[in-house]
């Protein structure tokens, strides 16, 4: 293990250093709340000279993801960050970007989407983008920020997996938040990435790394029709599947180096519990507050943190939470008109063949930066527990937090 | 060092853009990017804009690209060559990454008019702004062809498309073409220049000289399309000329020194501002295309061909004047 | 005639088109075919240049057309 320094650094800073510390060839990107600290923190590392990175400061956020995509395609590292109406109006590029296979990294500094406008946390924004084919790592922290902003590199360019990654962050609750932030030196980070590999195809001009090569031409990004289509969808299917595998691979390694390992899920306190809850991001640290004092009056609580939702852990989230008799489901995002929010349908999708499972209800709270503090998880615990003792969820769906 | 250009140096220079691509029989696009590539110093990268010449060429598993080529949206093509070429200037400067090697790299970037005029006018806007160093190529059918001829910014005024469809009431698209290249040049980057496929010799200088600037360049090709400006395959290069000799689309070039555009008329338009008895009437132009069709037909609209020629000879008279003549 | 299309496994990576341009054949599109007259032929090379298919070459020095495109 490298010895680290310990810094003070908001969850956007820690992005903007541990990318600064990964020397990307290009970062293009356009300011957005809450957002916008990353790129000003690494407009000045490119003024200081402290970065060999090319910063293209674009005009709007679908020409930063395609300004990422051509540079990713001509074989360069890239990386972006943006947040809520950002992400939307990259939309149409998120999916082209994990289609054409390009392992670009993106910080989204989680924001809930307009209208009417709002700038503070939720995650409506990454939720929406669930089906675009992006790795995405939810961060409790700015440790966690730092850190994923390292590994994703290594995620996203593994040759099995060759994926776009997506290291999403609370805005403000993280992305304004000071908090320690152990780094590593820039000589640790910079042997941990190493240098982006390519893969090899065969190209109709022969063989090629994939790449945009003078020398060894492709063609990217062709018309696919129904005849092709389906197929290439198929090799994006098994690059989440063995996602899967390489990413708790890839955090084996950085716990060597770092000290730190995330893996896909975080179980607390999950051996005996009776009532869990599971969720994304901040909020994640309240809800092992409230399990702490939940366990010193002696309930059986427990709760997950579900570091990556894309690739969807399915087997492990099944073997953790088989015996569990309730499992509530904090989504920070609703699917209006849907059964429940996205967590909690993936999640009941995942136990339906199960033979043991736990009763599951959903908690969609948070929404618009709504402040979620103990007592009101500690209410959630409480709804879970009510459902223990009558042996089923009367009411499935719960906003938690809203007024009546 | 690259070939001079001349026909009989191009002539021998073997395609980039290979046969057995699907564009229609007498569609001008190949021609051009065919010219475009020829014109290329050595290294380069392509992009190009949804659209026929991205469709048509590139349908799997078939590519007649024989160079690096990346297709990724309708309205990015310039965001994209941003993108390939931050990649390429970053590993210059790391001396690192496969880029690192190449000294001169033309980057260069095809869109239609739908994906310069309208969609991708912003991400244009913002490429030229900042300065990229690439090719940005447009090819004006003056129309959304591969969505089935529907009007754009680039489009005429009283073409018939399928969405200004010449009605008993209304004469075709009620807009004027938008004034790109202006818009382009007020820009102020180093070059601009119009072509025409006709004049085969004079696009690929062009192209050349866009290749050799520093920063970025900005070709617009007079694209004749027969299935959407209605006239038979064999007729295209014919097309494409009378658009230069009745002065509806001259061919200039416009380079920013030191702040200033200098416009130069190029030799088929200069032949014409300095003998004007040879500048045909617009009219000839526009008999010869279907899409035109209304102005003639059931009966003569002397009144619209009149305006055209209005407008024809009004930003002529402007161009030349810019060329100082 | 039909050609069995590989499975997605065989497939290239990231759907890179596998096969040049130039084994599709386009010729039997054409409604008219292109005929020289070599001793009127000034060789001035512009039916290269303006050919949309490039299918005319003139490496023995005039023109000649590939007529399978």
């Amino acid at each position: 293990m490298s010895s680290q320094r310990l810094l003070g650094l908001n969850g956007d800073e820690a992005a903007a250093y541990a990318i600064k510390q990964v020397n990307p060839d290009v970062v293009a990107a356009y300011p957005i709340t809450p957002q916008t600290i990353i790129v000003e923190r690494f407009s000045e590392y490119v003024a200081d000279g402290l970065v060999d990175t090319e910063f293209v400061a674009v005009e709007s956020e679908h020409s930063a993801m395609s300004c990422c995509i051509g540079a990713a395609a001509a074989g360069a590292r890239a990386f972006t960050a943006t947040a809520a109406n950002g992400l939307a109006l990259m939309w149409e590029m998120l999916y082209i970007a994990a289609s054409l296979r390009l392992p670009i990294v993106m910080a989204v500094a989680n924001r809930a989407l307009s209208a009417p406008i709002n700038i503070h946390n939720d995650h409506s924004d990454s939720m929406g983008a669930r089906d675009s084919g992006w790795i995405q790592i939810y961060c409790e922290n700015s440790q966690e920020v730092y850190d994923a902003c390292i590994e994703a590199w290594r995620i996203g360019e593994h040759l099995d997996v060759q994926l776009p990654v997506m290291v999403c962050l609370d805005g403000f609750t993280l992305s304004h938040t000071m908090e320690n932030v152990l780094t590593l030196s820039d000589e640790a980070v910079r042997d941990f990435i190493g240098e982006r590999p390519y893969i090899k195809v065969q190209g109709h001009l022969g063989e090629a790394e994939f790449r945009l090569d003078p020398e060894k031409p492709l063609t990217m990004g062709p018309l696919d029709l129904y005849d092709f289509y389906f197929e290439h969808k198929m090799h994006q299917v098994e690059a989440m599947r063995r996602a899967l595998k390489a990413i708790p691979e890839i955090d084996e390694e950085y716990r060597e180096v770092s000290g730190r390992s995330y893996r896909l899920l975080h179980p607390y306190m999950m051996e005996d519990a009776e009532v869990a809850l599971i969720g994304l991001g901040s909020t994640m640290g309240t809800v092992r507050h409230v399990v702490d004092r939940l366990r010193k009056r002696g309930v059986k609580a427990g709760m997950v943190k579900m570091r990556v939702f894309r690739p969807f852990p399915t087997e492990e989230l099944q073997e953790l939470l088989k015996d569990v008799e309730v499992v509530g489901v904090l989504d920070k995002a609703m699917s209006f008109g849907a059964p429940g929010g996205p967590l909690y349908e993936e999640l009941r999708a995942v136990f339906y063949d199960a033979d043991e499972r736990p009763l599951i209800v959903d908690y969609v709270y948070g929404l618009g930066g709504r402040d979620t503090p103990p007592n009101l998880i500690e209410e959630a615990y409480e709804g879970l527990l009510e459902v223990k003792r009558r042996g089923e969820a009367v009411e499935k769906v719960r906003f938690l937090g809203v007024r009546w | 060092m690259s070939t001079a250009i001349t026909l009989k140096e191009m002539v021998k220079k073997p395609d980039l853009l290979a046969s057995g691509h699907r564009l229609c029989a007498g569609c001008a696009e190949p021609i051009i990017a065919r010219l475009v590539l020829k014109a290329s110093r050595g290294a380069i990268i392509a992009t190009t804009a949804t659209g026929c010449l991205e469709v048509a060429t590139t349908i799997f598993p078939y590519s007649a690209w024989r160079i690096p080529w990346i297709h990724t949206a309708f309205e990015n093509a310039a965001a994209t060559a941003s993108g390939i070429e931050a990649a390429w200037r970053a590993m210059r400067r790391k001396g690192r990454g496969p880029l690192a090697r190449y000294e001169t790299l033309d980057i260069v970037a095809f869109a239609g008019d739908g994906g310069t005029y309208d969609i991708g006018l912003q991400a244009l806007s913002g490429a030229l702004e900042r300065g990229h160093d690439f090719t940005y190529v447009l090819l004006d059918n003056e129309a959304y062809m591969n969505t089935g001829i529907q009007r754009s910014g680039g489009t005429p005024y009283c073409a018939w498309t399928t969405t200004s469809p010449a009605g008993t009431v209304i004469p075709g698209k009620r807009e004027w073409k938008k004034p790109i290249d202006e818009i382009v040049i007020a820009h102020e980057i180093p070059y601009t220049a119009t072509v025409s496929p006709a004049y085969p010799l004079d696009l690929m200088q062009k192209a050349r000289a866009a290749f050799e600037t520093e920063g970025p360049a900005f070709i617009h090709a007079i694209s004749p399309c027969c299935r959407g400006w209605r006239f038979p395959p064999n007729k295209t290069i014919e097309v494409a000329r009378l658009a230069v000799e009745t002065c509806f689309f001259p061919l200039y070039e416009c380079r920013v020194e030191d702040g200033r555009p200098i416009y130069k008329l190029s030799p088929p338009s200069l032949a014409i501002a300095k003998r004007p008895e040879r500048k045909k009437p617009v009219e000839d132009y526009l008999k010869i295309q279907g899409r035109f069709r209304h102005l003639f037909r059931p009966e003569r609209r002397g009144d619209l061909i009149e305006r055209i020629q209005r407008w024809v000879d009004r930003r002529w008279e402007m161009l030349l004047e810019k060329a100082g003549l | 005639m039909k050609e069995a299309k590989p499975g997605w496994r065989e497939l290239p990576f990231g759907a890179v088109p596998y096969k040049s341009s130039l084994e599709y054949h386009t010729g039997d599109w054409g409604v008219e075919r292109p005929e020289f007259d070599l001793e009127k032929c000034t060789r001035c090379t512009l039916c290269h240049f303006y050919c949309p298919e490039g299918a005319i070459g003139f490496e023995a020095g005039h023109p000649e057309v590939d007529l399978r495109y």
